[in-house]
């Protein structure tokens, strides 16, 4: 689709960036809702609209701000399909991206997603229906389906066409996207600090860089000032392709670009109907990316108080209002939520104790399974772990089932301890098994161990080997403009002189690096060997798969007799058979493409995962000072009064958004008082210590959250 | 003790109902028995309140303490105590202060080098003097009719002033009920047991473990379980004489 529907238009950036960006000339319409839950309705209402009037079910995508609304999405639409069955054309079949089957039949009345469990059974399915949204987006993406994905997961599977590639310089060694892990960042974050920045400035410029990425800041030849930016910018990016890997907010960035470059990349990912939810959610660049990808017609639902990070970094709200200037045409249809709303029950208790906030909330919520409301929607927001493994205990033993979320898992370390970091090397050995030419990966196996990750010896190597030290790109063009030193040259640029034209030298330092882009090659040329250990290593394990795979090479990194680190124990889960490739997919889907299952059962999980989804009844508990909002900011010796005041606007948002929770019922829990060690752990603030006892056994005195008149007031 | 120690002033005039209620001989015991309250209280204030000094040590060391009172801490601190007088040091005095001020000064900045005698200390949760039990305390005096002597510096909240506290509001419900005014000694025992349940037992347990631990000498150690002891001793004669619904209520 050459544009007849787009039009050259200007992208407001950061710092009033001018990029080249589009105005869409099709259709478009704007769903907004105070309520999530009629918001999903209208949209799952049009999506069954499009099928009805024909449109082929391959030309229809739903793109959802996170994987729980992605989950949540999907066995909606799979009651669609029952809904409209008897309509040739219209039935829907919805698929997750791991081309599991999500739909399952529901009875007229009934429940939604555990209907999907219950009906389909384990005789049609072998078990009750995971939907889960998986890694292997590209088979998802060409399923002739409706397809149900995350933004982010579309954005992955674009990148990794070879068009992409060539538009964007960020090529991947294993053909998938490849995003860098948190420990793996620990390891770029050394490599950066050899720029000699100081370590606030770099967080400083680092959460600027981040929010320039997803704002497409960078797309502003202007948008950095001083030479320590531009050197610290263009080192990350050089970096991050030379190890052929992403970092999260990079990712909307690339792809926008990607879609915006020459060639045939759009017009493969384009469709004719592009249904988007949690609009406000998604970052600027996100919004953006959904605005490409959508042909004739796009669909966003927005509620206009739910933009909060629950996914992606740096939600952009705002963005509600540049979606009508980026569609003059846009229908702006607001949901109907009188009715729901009116007859929602919104109330606050105070329980003396935690055990007695879980005990009576699980009594309570029993009360409403047999009061009629489905467990499936009943959701439980809790704000720490402890609160959703008590609730899912006390549920359970009330006889009902919960869907308990812990989050995706992490994988922890401390990668300058050898001892402390068995998890992260064994992942990191699997990334290798599955990928030799990983980059990141032999990056990340060079520096263990040593406390400044061998950042120095990599810089170095980079250095000889590639001839290019990156970092030096503004100071060697501003010098060679100017004719002067480059000491001088960086005082200039210091003193708020721009760089002008300093691209070229940047581009020729990444050029040369993405050229090489072989880091365990490089290395090699250095004179470090890391072959010698792990060529026999690899030689001996080839053969081996699941548990044995993992058991082999935890046993080789740390002796016999150790316990296989919590970091990989979930991908026993994958069975015997599973190799070293689909541990590492398997790794990758916990760690950037996971949201809470759509499974039967009450859902229990942190109130980040379902703030955009609906549910009938929803109790909030635990909700004290210190739970929400954290602890930190009450405390004027950890935070400063600037930031204090970021983190109330940020909470206040978070709360408005919870407000929207529960169409029918919000419930909201606080505690009195608790053991100080319980207290201690969850980080609430503690009002007022006392001893329960005359030996001193220390209880503490908790308040309600600040916030606990906006969630009542959200009625 | 004499007047001029005292760091608080009783500024307020003892109540004038005059409705009786006890019978003369409950009445007089629980004179008998706030005398003791009285006696034991100023005692506690005076240990906390500044080093030893020579007089209050000789008085101290001639004393006859009681043996089984039916606490074991009770107990355990009058032995402490009476075995540090019978060790009759020649530097008892200087070995006192020295302890005193390791046990309630302490040195360097960290907040659990000493068992800081003020209650903001042991209720907030950065251990920070001059916090909202302080507040608390400055309240609960103003509204008794007490007040701080201009001469005391440090903050309101000192253990010392707190027992001194219940010294003067015991010597006050004596006075009502040698007066005949039942009901208002009732009314001071309810404000005693509210006092020491907010105050001094939220937070004493977790000082006297602190002392336990730095105390090098048997008389602050006595100290400590003396005062754990004391006041759980207290504590249970102002529920048995008053308990009114709402409290009941807060103690299930």
């Amino acid at each position: 689709m050459k544009d007849k529907q787009l039009e050259s238009r200007r992208w407001w950036g950061m710092g009033g960036a001018q990029s080249p960006a589009f105005v869409r000339n099709g259709k478009a319409c704007l769903v907004k809702g105070g309520a999530a839950g009629s918001v999903m309705g209208e949209i799952v209402q049009r999506v069954k609209g499009v099928l009805a009037g024909g449109a082929d079910p391959k030309d229809v995508l739903v793109l959802c701000a996170d994987p729980t609304s992605a989950a949540r999405m999907q066995a909606e639409l799979g009651v669609a399909r029952v809904e409209g069955a008897g309509q040739a054309a219209g039935a829907v079949r919805v698929e997750g991206a791991d081309g599991q089957v999500a739909g399952a039949a529901r009875a007229a009345g009934a429940g939604r997603v555990e209907d999907a469990a219950r009906v389909a059974g384990p005789a049609e399915t072998g078990d009750a229906p995971e939907v889960q949204v998986g890694p292997d987006v590209n088979r998802a993406v060409d399923a002739g389906k409706v397809q149900v994905l995350t933004c982010r997961e579309l954005a992955c599977a674009v990148l990794t066409d070879p068009d992409s590639a060539a538009a964007t310089g960020m090529s991947f060694s294993s053909g998938r996207a490849r995003l860098l892990s948190a420990y793996e960042t620990d390891f770029l974050m050394e490599d950066v600090k050899t720029l000699g920045a100081r370590p606030k400035r770099l967080r400083e410029m680092l959460k600027f860089f981040y929010r320039g990425w997803t704002e497409l800041a960078d797309e502003d030849p202007e948008w950095l000032f001083t030479v320590e930016e531009i050197d610290t910018f263009e080192f990350l990016t050089c970096e991050l392709q030379y190890l052929g890997a992403m970092m999260e907010p990079q990712v909307s960035n690339l792809v926008t670009k990607a879609l915006r470059m020459e060639g045939q990349v759009r017009e493969r990912f384009v469709r004719k109907y592009v249904f988007v939810y949690g609009y406000q959610s998604l970052s600027r660049a996100s919004q953006l990316f959904c605005q490409l990808v959508a042909g004739e017609e796009l669909v966003a639902g927005v509620g206009p108080d739910m933009g909060v990070d629950v996914f992606e970094s740096y939600a952009y709200p705002a963005g509600v209002e540049d979606f009508v200037r980026l569609n003059p045409a846009a229908k702006v249809v607001e949901v109907d939520t009188q009715g729901v709303a009116g007859d929602k029950v919104c109330d606050a208790r105070s329980w003396k104790t935690p055990a007695d906030e879980v005990e009576g909330t699980a009594d309570a919520i029993v009360a409403a399974v047999e009061a009629g409301v489905n467990a499936e929607d009943i959701a439980v927001v809790t704000f720490h772990p402890w609160w959703t493994q008590q609730m899912a205990r006390a549920l359970q033993a009330r006889g009902l089932q919960a869907n308990a979320w812990l989050g995706a898992p992490k994988l922890h370390g401390d990668i300058r301890e050898l001892d402390r970091c068995l998890g992260l090397r064994t992942v990191t050995l699997l990334r290798l098994l599955a990928d030799e030419h990983d980059g990141m990966a032999w990056r990340s196996w060079f520096g263990f161990g040593d406390y400044l990750a061998r950042s120095n010896q990599f810089a170095e190597m980079r250095r000889r080997v590639c001839g290019m030290h990156i970092g030096e790109g503004c100071t060697v063009a501003a010098s060679k403009r100017a004719e002067v030193s480059a000491q001088e040259a960086a005082g200039a640029c210091d003193a708020g002189a721009t760089c002008g034209d300093t691209r070229g030298a940047r581009g020729e330092g990444a050029a040369k690096l993405s050229a090489h882009g072989d880091v365990h090659g490089d290395l090699a040329a250095y004179g470090i060997d890391l072959d010698s250990d792990l060529k026999p290593l690899f030689a001996e394990v080839r053969e081996l798969r699941g548990p044995r795979l993992l058991a082999y090479l935890v046993e080789t990194l740390a002796g016999p007799d150790v316990p296989l680190p919590a970091s990989v124990r979930p991908l026993l889960a994958l069975g015997p058979d599973a190799d070293a490739a689909q541990m590492v997919a398997e790794l990758d889907r916990l760690q950037f493409f996971s949201g809470v299952p759509a499974r039967a059962g009450v859902t229990v999980a942190s109130y980040t995962a379902l703030v955009d989804i609906d549910f009938d009844q929803v109790f909030v508990v635990g909700f004290a000072n210190g739970l929400f909002p954290r602890a930190d900011y009450f405390d004027l010796t950890k935070v400063t009064v600037d930031k204090q005041a970021k983190m109330g606007e940020r909470d206040a948002r978070a709360a408005r958004a919870m407000a929207g929770l529960g169409t029918r019922g919000l419930h909201v829990g606080s505690f009195e008082r608790c053991e100080r060690m319980l207290a201690d752990r969850m980080g609430v603030k503690q009002v007022r210590i006392y001893a329960a006892d005359d030996f001193g056994r220390e209880m503490v005195e908790a308040a309600p959250s600040i916030y606990t008149d906006v969630l009542l007031g959200g009625a | 003790m004499a007047e001029e120690e005292k760091s608080m002033m009783d500024v307020a005039s003892v109540g004038t109902d005059a409705d009786a209620a006890l019978s003369e001989q409950d009445r007089a015991m629980l004179v008998g028995l706030n005398e003791q309250r009285e006696n034991m209280y100023g005692l506690l204030s005076r240990l906390y309140k500044v080093e030893m000094d020579e007089d209050f040590y000789k008085g101290l060391c001639e004393a006859a303490f009681p043996t089984a009172t039916g606490n074991d801490d009770v107990d355990a601190g009058y032995r402490r105590i009476a075995l540090y007088c019978a060790s009759h040091r020649d530097d008892a005095l200087l070995d006192l202060a020295r302890d005193y001020a390791r046990v309630f000064i302490g040195h360097g900045n960290n907040a659990y080098a000493a068992a800081y005698p003020f209650e903001s200390v042991y209720t907030s949760e950065k251990r920070l003097l001059m916090q909202e039990a302080r507040d608390e305390i400055v309240e609960v005096y103003r509204e008794s009719g007490f007040a701080v002597d201009a001469s005391w510096e440090d903050p309101e909240d000192h253990i010392a002033l707190e027992l001194e506290y219940m010294q003067m509001m015991a010597r006050r419900a004596r006075q009502a009920l040698e007066a005949g005014e039942d009901e208002n000694a009732l009314e001071l025992l309810d404000k005693q047991r509210a006092f020491l349940l907010r105050h001094l037992l939220s937070w004493t347990p977790f000082l006297a473990n602190d002392m336990e631990r730095i105390a090098q000498t048997d008389l602050y150690q006595g100290l400590a379980l003396l005062t754990r002891g004391l006041l759980a001793q207290d504590r249970e004669f102002l529920n048995s004489v008053v308990v009114s619904q709402e409290q009941e209520q807060e103690l299930e």
